[in-house]
């Protein structure tokens, strides 16, 4: 395991900022395994600290196949972490939507540049098979499932309630059979938010 | 000298640090020095007190040899505050200036505020620099409260601003940086100026002017200083007139801030931009000289717009 850094920027206020980044094996760079890039994404910060853990673990034991090379960086944020703000301290952007970034740019567009040039392949992801389920009407947001769920057809997925006077307003239910892959996470919600995505089939289990 | 007062480790790679800068006279130290502290960045959306750092570190460095005390600096209390453009702690959403003393025991915001008393404590005199909020701009002046006006008045007198306001003591906030310190007999002026999240480079440089006459007038400074000017002091609530938006709208002022006004002069309007319609005119009810001015537009029903000191307190002085 070799831990670097990645990218640095000078702080005047605070502790430099820094990407850190950890290999594993040696050679041709191979997959790039990216954590948080927001300052709430702590799930995916502790899965890459598990990654970390396991592949310093597996290659110690040479389980890593030769001429191949790993990159886990667990937060290309961690500014934004340590206030738990979800997005860049000072200007509030995103640093994933600054990709593929500009060196000479604004701050987030530096980091996105250099974080994005260094030559991994990145994962794609299509977006076909996947079914979003909004609400109508804003009001109080009680889901009745859960993320990873399977659902079917017709199931009720959760209900609106009037904030007021506690009336189920909206009685949300999926359309498909499928999986529940994203949930809304707050208990208000707005109209016309996707608060479910659901990936469309059956048999997920297999 | 720079040196790190307290340092805590934050979730992510990154370590939090507060940090002052010390600046000593030249030759070996008598132990006998008196100690001035300049304190900023307690609200992380109140800049005024960085110019003011800077220059005050400026104009020792090109006279070194006329300091005979010691200056202490602490120009970002709050620094993932400045540093995120939030008023209060980052994450915690606390006003740091309601969380004094502090406790060296307790969570990461106590642990911090209990370190800078502690670091603070010792100094003969304290100087506190608050820039207003982004609401409203205030002329350089410094705020007491009744209980410890003996001891801080003949010292704002020193500092070179426009206006002295003695509080009642039934408005104490003791859990503010300045009480903390004021109840442990470090004299400690609270200054207000300026406005939040802009440097306005005339009132640092008058409140620089200030606290090299105070360094001089305790010995700590041999420099020529200019002479401070003479402050406005009011003491009676009765002195203070205060302004509110009577509807919601936005606020554009008619007039510019500290100036002088007859009762009925129109310091404002509050405007309606969807209907084109003006909603109400501010007028002043009092002839004075207006000390506080809106800045931020928009206004509910309630809305500070402005205060102004009455002319009796300034033909009283």
């Amino acid at each position: 395991m070799k831990k670097k850094i990645i990218y640095e920027i000078k702080s005047l206020y605070r502790d430099d900022f820094r990407v850190t980044g950890y290999e594993f094996g040696k050679g041709k760079k191979s997959v790039c395994i990216v954590g948080s890039i927001r300052g709430n994404e702590i799930q995916q910060l502790y899965t890459c600290s598990q990654l970390v853990k396991r592949l310093k673990k597996m290659e110690e034991e040479g389980k890593i196949k030769k001429g191949h090379k790993i990159l886990v960086i667990p937060s290309v944020n961690p500014y934004s972490m340590n206030i738990k703000k979800r997005f860049w301290p000072t200007d509030n952007t995103d640093i994933n939507r600054m990709f593929p970034g500009y060196e000479l740019g604004e701050t987030t567009q530096r980091i996105a540049e250099y974080h994005g040039h260094d030559g991994y392949v990145s994962m794609v992801v299509e977006d076909t098979d996947m079914v979003a389920v909004r609400t109508k009407v804003a009001g109080i947001f009680e889901s009745a499932v859960e993320v990873g769920e399977e659902v079917t057809k017709g199931q009720v997925l959760a209900n609106v309630i009037d904030p007021y006077e506690g009336e189920v307003t909206e009685q949300l239910k999926s359309p498909v059979d499928g999986m529940v892959f994203f949930a809304h996470d707050d208990p208000l919600t707005y109209a016309n938010t996707a608060v479910y995505k659901l990936v469309t089939g059956t048999s997920f289990s297999d | 000298m720079i040196k790190t007062i307290a340092s805590v480790g934050l979730p992510v790679d990154e370590m939090l640090e507060i940090k002052k800068h010390r600046i000593t006279p030249k030759g070996k130290a008598t132990g006998k020095e008196k100690r001035i502290s300049v304190v900023t960045g307690i609200h992380g959306d109140e800049l005024e007190g960085q110019y003011v750092c800077f220059e005050l570190i400026r104009r020792i460095r090109e006279q070194k040899d006329k300091l005979t005390g010691i200056v202490d600096i602490y120009p970002a209390m709050n620094p993932l505050g400045i540093d995120s453009i939030t008023r209060g702690i980052p994450a915690f959403d606390l006003d740091m200036n309601r969380l004094f003393p502090g406790n060296q025991e307790g969570d990461m915001t106590e642990y911090l505020a209990a370190k800078i008393i502690e670091d603070v404590t010792g100094s003969d005199v304290c100087i506190d620099i608050h820039a207003s909020n982004i609401y409203l701009t205030e002329i350089p002046q410094i705020r007491i409260n009744e209980l410890h006006k003996e001891m801080l008045v003949p010292l704002a007198k020193k500092t070179n601003v426009d206006f002295i306001w003695v509080h009642g003591a039934n408005t104490v906030l003791e859990s503010t940086f300045a009480h903390s310190l004021n109840s442990r007999k470090v004299p400690t002026l609270v200054v207000e100026m300026g406005v939040g999240m802009r440097i306005t480079k005339e009132y640092c440089d008058q409140l620089t002017d200030g606290i090299f006459n105070l360094m001089r007038e305790l010995g700590i400074w041999q420099g020529e200083t200019s002479k401070p000017r003479k402050p406005i002091i009011s003491e009676d609530p009765e002195d203070v007139s205060y302004l509110n938006a009577t509807t919601a709208g936005v606020f554009v002022p008619h007039v510019k801030h500290w100036e002088r006004l007859k009762k009925g002069d129109h310091i404002g309007s509050i405007i309606d931009p969807l209907k084109g319609k003006v909603l109400d005119e501010i007028l002043s009810p009092v002839d004075g000289i207006l000390f506080t001015i809106r800045e931020y537009p928009v206004v509910d029903a309630g809305s500070l717009v402005g205060r102004l000191l009455r002319e009796e307190v300034l033909d009283n002085q």
